[in-house]
C-alpha cells in the first residue's frame, strides 16, 4: 500500500449511508479495500433534519470502512441531492481576437469566464459546471482550438445549491477530520456507474429513485443537457401505504419490499397479503391489488413529473432517448414497464460495472460507485501527471548523473 | 549454584533493559492512540463535535474588476485568510465589506465548490478628480464619478495618465469617502463633453481643463476653471449654485462660439452681478 493513493466515496442518503474506500494502484487499476453501508436516520428529502443522528450513522459507516480497509480516511468525494439544487444553462461569448480569426486559448478562456460570471442569489454556491459544446459562429464544436470564426460561445449547465443546506453534510463529515474534496450531483454519479459513453452519446436519461429524492440527468452527445431533483422517493410510497391501510411505517415498508409491484396487473380482488401483527392488534390481511394500485399511482405521478421536465429539451434536440433507472426503488417488480409506458421511451434498469463484486452491483449503490469512479479518474490523472521517480540506489545514482 | 545466580541476574537485566522499556512504550502508544481517537478524531464520542471549523481544500480568489483596484488590495479589504475554507467564508459579510468602500458601486461574490471564490467588482469610474490639501500635507486627489459621488483617493499619476480634469475649491468639510454627492458635477461633465464636441476650436483638449481655488483676494469668491486653450484661461465659479453657473457658462460658450470671441480671457460667475468677461486687452 505504500506509495499508492487512497480515495473515498460517500453517499449520505435518506435511508442509508454508503462508504467506499479504494486504493489506486496505478493509472488503470483500482482496488476497493473497504466498504460500509449503514441505515441512516435524520434525513428527510435529502436534507439533514437531525444532525446528531446523521453524525452517529456516519461515524458508524466511516469507522466500519476504516476498520475493513485498515486505513484512516482523510478525504472523500461526496454526492448531494435535494430540491435545493437548481440547474440552468449559462452562456458566455467572446470575439475571436486572432488576426487570422483562429480561436486561441485566450478566447476560449474569456468565453468560459463570461459564462461562469453570472451572479447567483445570495446564500447560494455553485457546485458543478458541466460543459456543453462550444459554438463558433453558431456551429457546435467539441474542441474549439484553431477553429476559424469571429465569435466563440461557451455553454455550461451550471448547478448551484443552497449554501446553508450544503454546509450541513460537510460540517458533519468534517467533524470526523475527513475533508470533502469534491461534490457531485447524485444523478451524475449514478450515471457514471450505470451508463456507458456510447449510451450518453446516443441520448440518455438516467433516473435515480432513492428513498427521499429522485434525481435525473439528461445526456446527449456525451454532454449533460439537463439535471433535476424531485423531493419524492420510495419513502413516499411507504408513507402512502401507511396512511391508506393505517399501519405502522415499518410494516408498510416491509409490505412495499415484499409485495410491491409497479403495475397492478395479474392480481385479482381475491388476492390478499397477510401482515403479521403483534399481540395487541393481531394479524391483518390487506388487499394486494390495492397495494399495487397505490404504488402504481405514486410512481406514475413521479415519471410524469420527470417527463414534463425533460420533454421540451428532448423534442428540441430531436433525440432518440433511452432511459436507465437506478436507485433502491428500481428493485421493485415491473418498474421499467411502468416507466416505459409513462415516459414513452425504452427503459432498462441500470447495472453497476461487471468488475465489481455482486454486493456492489445493487442498484441502490450506483451513486457511491459512480462517485468512486470520478475519484479514481481524478486520482489516476494526478498519477499520470506525476514524473516517474527512479527508485533505489541505481535510480539515485542515475538521477545524480543526469542532473 | 553460581550459574543459577548468574541466570537470574541475566533475566533481571533483560527484563529491566529490554522487556520493561518495550512494555512501557507499547502502553504509551495504546493510551495515546485511545485518546487520539477519542479527543482528536471524535470517535467514541456519543455525539461528534458539530462546532468544528469546516475543513476543506484551501480556496483561491479570482478578482475581476472594471476599475483600477488590484487583487492584493481586494484581499486586504476582505480580510482574506489563506487558512480558511470556501464554505467558512461569509459571502454576505465580504460583499458588505467591499461595498462599504466608496469607490465600489457594487460587488458580487460567487462561490464555486470546492475551491474558487469569484469577486466581481463594479467600481465607480472617475470623471473628475477633486483636489484637497490640508496645511502642511500633500494634495489628495479624490475620484468623482458621473453621479457626483466622491470616492477613494486616487493616485496623482492616474489623474495625469487619464488626463482627468480636477476640481479644487469645493467645500472640504463635507467630503467623506463614498458619501458625498457634489451637486452639479454631472452637469460639469456633460458641459465639458458637449464643449469638446461643439466648441473644439476653443477647447482643443477639453480634458485638460482644471478647476482651481481662487485664493487671492477673497477666498469665498469660489472656484476657477483654468483652461489650457487660448480662450477662457480663467472661468471663475462661485461656491454656491454651481449648476446655475454651469448653465450660464454653457450659454456663454455658445455665444462665444457663435461670435468667435477669441480674445475673451476670463469669465467670472462669482460676482453677484452679471457675468463679467474680461478680455485680454483689459488685463
Amino acid at each position: 500500500m505504500a506509495g499508492s493513493k487512497i480515495i473515498g466515496a460517500l453517499e449520505i442518503g435518506t435511508s442509508k449511508i454508503s462508504v467506499l474506500v479504494a486504493e489506486v494502484i496505478d493509472a488503470y487499476r483500482l482496488n476497493i479495500i473497504g466498504r460500509a453501508t449503514v441505515a441512516n436516520t435524520g434525513i428527510k428529502k435529502g436534507r439533514i433534519e437531525d444532525p446528531r443522528a446523521v453524525s452517529r450513522c456516519l461515524h458508524e459507516a466511516i469507522a466500519e470502512a476504516e476498520k475493513v480497509s485498515g486505513i484512516n480516511l482523510k478525504s472523500i468525494y461526496l454526492s448531494i441531492s435535494g430540491s435545493h439544487l437548481q440547474g440552468r444553462k449559462q452562456i458566455g461569448k467572446a470575439q475571436i481576437s486572432h488576426m487570422a480569426k483562429l480561436v486561441t486559448e485566450h478566447d476560449v478562456n474569456r468565453a468560459n469566464e463570461e459564462a461562469k460570471r453570472h451572479a447567483i442569489d445570495e446564500g447560494r454556491v455553485y457546485v458543478q459546471f458541466m460543459r456543453n459544446p462550444y459554438l463558433i459562429d453558431g456551429s457546435p464544436v467539441d474542441e474549439p482550438y484553431s477553429c476559424k470564426g469571429s465569435e466563440i460561445q461557451a455553454n455550461y449547465w451550471a448547478v448551484d445549491a443552497d449554501e446553508g443546506i450544503l454546509k450541513e453534510p460537510i460540517q458533519v463529515i468534517n467533524s470526523f477530520m475527513v475533508k470533502v474534496d469534491e461534490i457531485f450531483l447524485g444523478s451524475i454519479a449514478s450515471a457514471q456507474s450505470v451508463a456507458t459513453d456510447d449510451e450518453k452519446a446516443a441520448g440518455l436519461l438516467v433516473i435515480d429513485i432513492g428513498a427521499g429524492t429522485t434525481d435525473y440527468v439528461l445526456y446527449h452527445d456525451r454532454y449533460v443537457l439537463q439535471t433535476g431533483v424531485f423531493d419524492i422517493g420510495g419513502d413516499h410510497i411507504t408513507n402512502d401505504l401507511s396512511i391508506a391501510f393505517r399501519i405502522a411505517w415499518e410494516s408498510a415498508e416491509n409490505i412495499k419490499i415484499q409485495h410491491g409491484k409497479a403495475i397492478a396487473s395479474g392480481t385479482s380482488s381475491e388476492d390478499w397479503v397477510w401482515m403479521m401483527g403483534d399481540l395487541s392488534i393481531g394479524d391483518r390481511k390487506l388487499p394486494l391489488r390495492s397495494i399495487q394500485r397505490i404504488i402504481n399511482s405514486r410512481l406514475e405521478e413521479l415519471f410524469m413529473m420527470v417527463r414534463r421536465s425533460v420533454i421540451d429539451v428532448i423534442e428540441q434536440q430531436d433525440m432518440q432517448c433511452k432511459v436507465v433507472l437506478c436507485g433502491g426503488v428500481t428493485n421493485m417488480t415491473s418498474i421499467e414497464t411502468l416507466a416505459s409506458n409513462v415516459l414513452k421511451m425504452p427503459v432498462t434498469v441500470g447495472r453497476n460495472p461487471d468488475w465489481l463484486i455482486p454486493e456492489l452491483q445493487k442498484p441502490e449503490l450506483s451513486t457511491v460507485v459512480g462517485l468512486l469512479q470520478f475519484a479514481f479518474a481524478d486520482a489516476s490523472g494526478d498519477i499520470k501527471d506525476e514524473p516517474k521517480s527512479k527508485g533505489g540506489l541505481l535510480g539515485k545514482v542515475s538521477s545524480f548523473l543526469t542532473r | 549454584m553460581s550459574a543459577g545466580i548468574s541466570n537470574t541476574q541475566t533475566w533481571g537485566r533483560l527484563f529491566r533493559r529490554v522487556l520493561l522499556p518495550i512494555f512501557l512504550v507499547l502502553t504509551l502508544i495504546s493510551v495515546g492512540g485511545f485518546y487520539y481517537n477519542r479527543w482528536i478524531r471524535g470517535y467514541y464520542n456519543e455525539q461528534a463535535n458539530l462546532e468544528t471549523k469546516p475543513l476543506g481544500p484551501e480556496f483561491f480568489i479570482r478578482v475581476d474588476t472594471n476599475g483600477s483596484s488590484s487583487p492584493d488590495e481586494v484581499y486586504t479589504w476582505v480580510d482574506y485568510n489563506a487558512q480558511t475554507t470556501l464554505m467558512a467564508v461569509n459571502a454576505v459579510d465580504m460583499q458588505q465589506m467591499l461595498e462599504a468602500r466608496g469607490h465600489v458601486k457594487r460587488a458580487e461574490i460567487t462561490k464555486e465548490f470546492p475551491d474558487e471564490l469569484r469577486i466581481q467588482l463594479y467600481e465607480r469610474q472617475p470623471i473628475l478628480a477633486l483636489a484637497t490639501q490640508e496645511a502642511g500635507s500633500d494634495i489628495i486627489f479624490w475620484g468623482v464619478d458621473a453621479e457626483g459621488v466622491v470616492f477613494k483617493p486616487i493616485q496623482e499619476n492616474f489623474v495625469a495618465e487619464m488626463r482627468l480634469p480636477f476640481l479644487d475649491g469645493i467645500a472640504l468639510d463635507a467630503i467623506e469617502d463614498g458619501v458625498t454627492e457634489i451637486v452639479g458635477v454631472t452637469s460639469v461633465y456633460e458641459l465639458l463633453s458637449n464643449a469638446k464636441l461643439n466648441l473644439y476650436h476653443y477647447f482643443q483638449d477639453i480634458r485638460t481643463i482644471s478647476l482651481e481655488q481662487f485664493y487671492f483676494g477673497e477666498p469665498e469668491l469660489g472656484s476657477i476653471i483654468i483652461t489650457r486653450g487660448d480662450t477662457y484661461k480663467k472661468v471663475i465659479f462661485a461656491t454656491q449654485g454651481l449648476s446655475d453657473q454651469i448653465e450660464r457658462f454653457r450659454e456663454l460658450l455658445t455665444i462665444s462660439g457663435d461670435r468667435e470671441l477669441d480674445l475673451t480671457q476670463e469669465i467670472d460667475f462669482s460676482i453677484n452681478q452679471d457675468v463679467i468677461i474680461r478680455k485680454a486687452s483689459e488685463e
